[in-house]
């Protein structure tokens, strides 16, 4: 849960503790006790009131304070949010290589796809597919024209993803599925380094 | 209150306790007492010279066949003395509330003197001024007046504001009476009344039971209210409190000196005082005057 205005919050407990100081100091008329001897007390015009460092009406107090507290988290506009993942993958699948066999791509993305992830699918292109039923859809698609794929393109839509899941994940793990050739490996990894240092 | 088998410890520790009669007695009956009677008690004390108008039967015959002289020969008698223990059962007695310490002490000592005076022959009674008049237990000798006093405690609360005035003026004057109360109730009139009392013969006692709350009041502001006056009330704070043990003190030096002036042994005991230890300092003192009185 996050406070949209969290200062509220401190305002409560502000209040709050001097609800709780206001019971702890506050004074009292003192007991009417029995004293065979009161005769010889002298008869003065006295105010008389006890003061004592002790919490007092304790059951009230507390209500006050949660009275408080209660305003305090309501002017704090809490929001709900979900729980964090430790990873979070962004599984990237080179439709461009897998033409003739979407079947085999789809089960290699359904080793790293988890629920919460984010699948992209590219040839010269890049789409994420978002969902739960994205492998679903990933073996469904069918386009004759496909083109070589682009890793530049769906290192950059997988950037993009990942930048989203950094709010629901602590780390996020990019995961490449394609059959490169190593020449294909070294050249792009290359272009990648470039990318990085211009 | 006391329970009736609570004493058995006190009993024990006053156990061999003597309690003399602060002064000669007229008794008839023997007992443990000095009597002014000069009689034919074995107990010598004294010759005297033959006055006319002795009762020959006192002359010493030996002496005067020995000697041609005529003497008397005196003898001290030793009599009874009744008891009579009366207490204060007002309301001022049940301070402090929680536990009645007062009338508990109140209580106790007057188990404890009674089973003195019991031990030494004395006739016991009790009188017990409370809001609904006066339980008594006529004087006796014997053992169970302890008991019997014991239980009359037992089925006392102490209430009302009761005087003990009517009640002194209910007993013979030629026997030992012991007032014990906090004397918040009485004004002088109870003194006036113990003073003839005193002229006409009586022992009187007056023993001063005070809480220790009293002597000494918490420093927590409180107003207090008299038991017997609920109208009266007044504030118990910093300002106050030194003035009220001024004239509490005042009070109890006023009284004690009021109560020895009139001829009466005077004592205050705290409630917190040990029973036993305030019954052996009461019986002392009075053993005290008393082998005074017999050098005199």
């Amino acid at each position: 849960m996050t406070f949209l205005a969290p200062w509220a919050l401190w305002a409560a407990g502000a209040v709050s503790a001097a609800v709780v100081a206001l019971h702890i100091l506050a004074s009292k008329n003192p007991k009417v006790m029995a004293l065979p001897t009161t005769r010889f007390i002298p008869d003065v015009p006295l105010r008389a009131t006890a003061r004592a460092l002790r919490l007092s009406d304790v059951l009230l107090m507390l209500l006050r304070v949660a009275a408080v507290m209660l305003v305090g988290v309501a002017f704090a506009r809490p929001e709900l949010t979900g729980a964090r993942r430790a990873v979070g993958r962004v599984v990237m699948v080179d439709l461009g290589a897998h033409d003739r066999d979407r079947t085999e791509a789809a089960d290699s993305a359904s080793r790293y796809d988890a629920r919460g992830d984010v699948l992209i699918s590219f040839d010269s292109a890049a789409h994420a597919i978002r969902g739960d039923n994205a492998l679903a859809s990933l073996r469904d698609e069918h386009d004759s024209t496909l083109a070589r794929g682009s890793v530049s393109a769906a290192l950059a839509a997988g950037m993009r993803a990942a930048s989203e899941l950094r709010g629901d994940a602590d780390s996020v793990e990019l995961v490449l599925i394609s059959p490169l050739a190593a020449s294909e490996l070294d050249a792009r990894r290359g272009r990648g380094v470039c990318a990085s240092c211009g | 209150m006391p329970a009736a088998g609570s004493f058995g410890s006190l009993l024990d520790a006053l156990r061999g306790v003597t309690w003399p009669a602060r002064r000669t007695i007229r008794g008839p009956a023997a007992g443990t007492h000095r009597s002014r009677q000069r009689g034919i008690s074995p107990e010598f004390t004294e010759y005297r010279p033959y006055r006319q108008g002795d009762d020959p039967r006192r002359l010493d015959w030996k002496l005067l066949a020995r000697t041609d002289r005529a003497f008397l020969r005196i003898t001290n008698d030793r009599a009874t003395l009744g008891t009579i223990l009366m207490l204060d059962a007002s309301a001022s007695m049940a301070f402090p509330l929680a536990t009645q310490g007062k009338w508990t002490q109140a209580c106790r000592i007057a188990i404890g003197l009674a089973a003195v005076a019991n031990s030494a022959g004395d006739p016991v009674g009790v009188m017990v001024a409370g809001e609904r008049g006066v339980a008594q237990l006529p004087p006796r000798t014997r053992r169970s007046v302890i008991g019997e006093a014991a239980r009359l405690f037992e089925s006392i609360e102490p209430a009302g504001s009761a005087s003990l005035e009517p009640v002194l003026s209910l007993v013979r004057p030629t026997q030992r009476i012991v007032l014990i109360s906090d004397f918040l109730a009485d004004d002088d009139t109870l003194l006036r009344a113990a003073r003839e009392r005193i002229t006409a013969g009586a022992d009187v006692l007056a023993i001063h039971i005070v809480a220790r709350e009293e002597l000494e009041p918490s420093r927590a502001s409180i107003i207090a209210q008299d038991p017997e006056r609920p109208e009266l009330k007044r504030s118990m704070v910093d300002e106050t409190r030194q003035g009220y043990l001024e004239a509490f003190g005042a009070f109890r030096a006023e009284l004690a000196r009021g109560w020895r002036a009139a001829g009466a042994a005077y004592f205050e005991v705290p409630a917190d005082e040990a029973t036993d230890h305030a019954v052996r300092r009461i019986t002392s003192l009075a053993l005290a005057v008393s082998t005074e009185m017999r050098g005199a």
